[in-house]
């Protein structure tokens, strides 16, 4: 796993294109919104960070590559190892998703040095890993369906954009309204967590949005326990 | 001294929904052997194959790979070196560092410079697979496949794409490797490769294998050729010939011994000149087109 995910790395340090979509992007979009709504409360622009670097470092470069590697039959010569299928997927999505990490750690360290740190910062972390795994998840099962890295730029745009758009709904609404639906939305309870996490949530309510969003994460692995395919369609 | 046998299979059937790629075929393969899967396009040779390296599960049947599951890739992976039909290799990888990934992922130790040397693309070590022709790439593939010296390995149409000298080069890597004891099975559309390399060969057509065994034994159960010129006419010659020229002939024959010899007594009573005498046996070549017909 740690051999793939080691040339994954160096592939990706040698496609100029792939680093700045993964950096670029999702740093320029998270200074736009803390230049925009970040100088009034920082909370939510730090809620929608996990799901920028989920949707822009993780999901859509995830789903480009896996594609690729299936239509040129890499991911199949790699079956052709001893490595297991868990050590395959791990190592093509870990440098991705360390990637996403490194960049929310740094992004989320410069709010809380401009303004304020996260009340809850272990919850923090708890809800960044999971919609990261949210996203890494329907990554897979998005790949399972998507026939060549040229096609991943229509498949991903449901996801990406349905995630950061019930995100951003629910972050800019509030839950007082529709409740029940903005929690049963995926995303919807983790931005409330991640919301909650900033402002200062107790574990106790924090206790159903985790479960809705631990929910969501297992049915975007089962997804792609379904629809991930390892070789071209024959 | 018992056999040793690395691959059996039973009654093996694979199917791709109502298509019936391979449909009941047993063969097994002894330690050290070099066993060749030739057949016609279409004829299941590749599903068998893919079935055999543990990429396919089969429909019905069983396959072992050391007693065991090909798909059990923990245990039968590090013992299998596979060479697949096709390339596929991250381009901007280079060579030596396409070696390196795929040699720590096989489970087996080895020198990637001595691997990629014995490949034939020593030269070619940092240049990134992008940069690479398609028989450069199958070295490549070649490469990866005998990485660490695997006990058995998979070799799909390892010369395809190669040039004579490419393909010359290949062929004593393979001598050599299985001078190690390494067993090797082989697809190809070079049929003189598996009449040179194979000590048996499995001649698969529509999913089933129609014919198997050493080169010598499946070419005795097909007539040998004896081709002659005689200023003779066709209804004279004391066999049914067939012309191909003007007193050109050529004769089918279960016993080419003992028919040349009539030939020749006939020709010596009737004061015969016989010219151009010759004796061919049936090649992989005859063999595969009466099946295939």
């Amino acid at each position: 796993m740690l051999t793939i995910a080691k040339y994954e790395a160096i592939q990706m340090l040698r496609d100029p294109l792939v680093i700045i979509m993964s950096t670029v992007m999702p740093l320029g979009m998270a200074g736009f919104l803390y230049w925009q709504i970040g100088d009034v409360d920082i909370s939510p622009v730090a809620a929608m960070i996990p799901f920028i670097m989920g949707a822009f470092v993780v999901y859509g470069a995830a789903v480009t590559a896996l594609a690729s590697r299936r239509q040129n039959l890499f991911l199949k010569r790699l079956r052709c190892t001893a490595e297991s299928d868990a050590g395959i997927v791990l190592g093509l999505v870990s440098t991705l998703v360390l990637l996403a990490v490194i960049e929310a750690v740094g992004v989320l360290a410069v709010f809380a040095v401009l303004q304020t740190p996260p009340a809850n910062i272990l919850l923090t972390v708890v809800v960044g890993i999971l919609v990261l795994a949210l996203y890494v998840g329907f990554a897979l099962a998005t790949a399972g369906f998507t026939k060549s890295a040229d096609s991943a730029q229509v498949t991903t745009i449901p996801v990406a954009m349905g995630l950061i758009g019930i995100a951003t709904w629910v972050m800019v609404t509030g839950t007082e309204t529709l409740t029940g639906l903005k929690l049963a939305l995926p995303g919807g309870a983790a931005v409330e967590l991640a919301l909650g996490a900033w402002r200062g949530i107790e574990w106790a309510d924090a206790a159903i949005p985790m479960l809705i969003t631990l929910v969501w994460t297992a049915i975007a692995f089962l997804a792609a326990k379904v629809f991930f395919k390892w070789e071209p369609r024959r | 001294m018992a056999s040793d046998t690395l691959i059996k299979v039973r009654d093996l059937v694979v199917s791709y929904g109502d298509y019936r790629a391979v449909g009941g075929v047993s063969f097994s393969v002894e330690r050290g052997e070099l066993y060749a899967l030739l057949g016609t396009n279409g004829a299941g040779k590749t599903s068998t194959l893919e079935t055999l390296e543990g990429h396919r599960a089969p429909f019905s049947g069983t396959v072992t790979a050391f007693g065991l599951s090909p798909r059990d890739r923990r245990s039968v992976r590090p013992r299998t070196g596979i060479m697949l039909q096709e390339s596929g290799f991250a381009p901007t990888l280079t060579v030596l560092e396409t070696v390196k990934l795929f040699g720590a992922l096989s489970g087996r130790g080895d020198d990637a410079r001595r691997v990629v040397e014995v490949a034939g693309l020593a030269e070619k070590a940092r240049v990134r697979v992008s940069q690479l022709s398609g028989g450069e790439k199958r070295k490549l593939d070649f490469a990866t496949a005998i990485y660490g010296t695997p006990e058995l390995i998979f070799l799909d149409e390892p010369t395809a794409g190669l040039d004579i000298e490419a393909r010359d080069q290949l062929w004593a890597a393979v001598d050599v490797i299985r001078g190690q004891g390494a067993t090797v099975i082989l697809t190809t559309h070079y049929l003189e490769e598996a009449e040179q390399h194979a000590d048996r060969i499995g001649l698969m057509h529509r999913g089933k294998i129609r014919m198997e065994g050493s080169f010598r034994e499946l070419a005795r159960s097909f007539p040998a050729k004896v081709h002659f010129e005689a200023a003779v006419e066709q209804a004279s010659i004391p066999f049914p010939a067939e012309a191909t020229g003007p007193y050109s002939w050529v004769i089918a024959t279960d016993d080419a011994e003992r028919d040349v010899y009539e030939l020749q007594s006939w020709a010596r009573r009737h004061e015969i000149g016989i010219h151009g005498l010759a004796v061919r046996r049936a090649s992989l070549d005859d063999i595969f087109r009466t099946l295939s017909r």
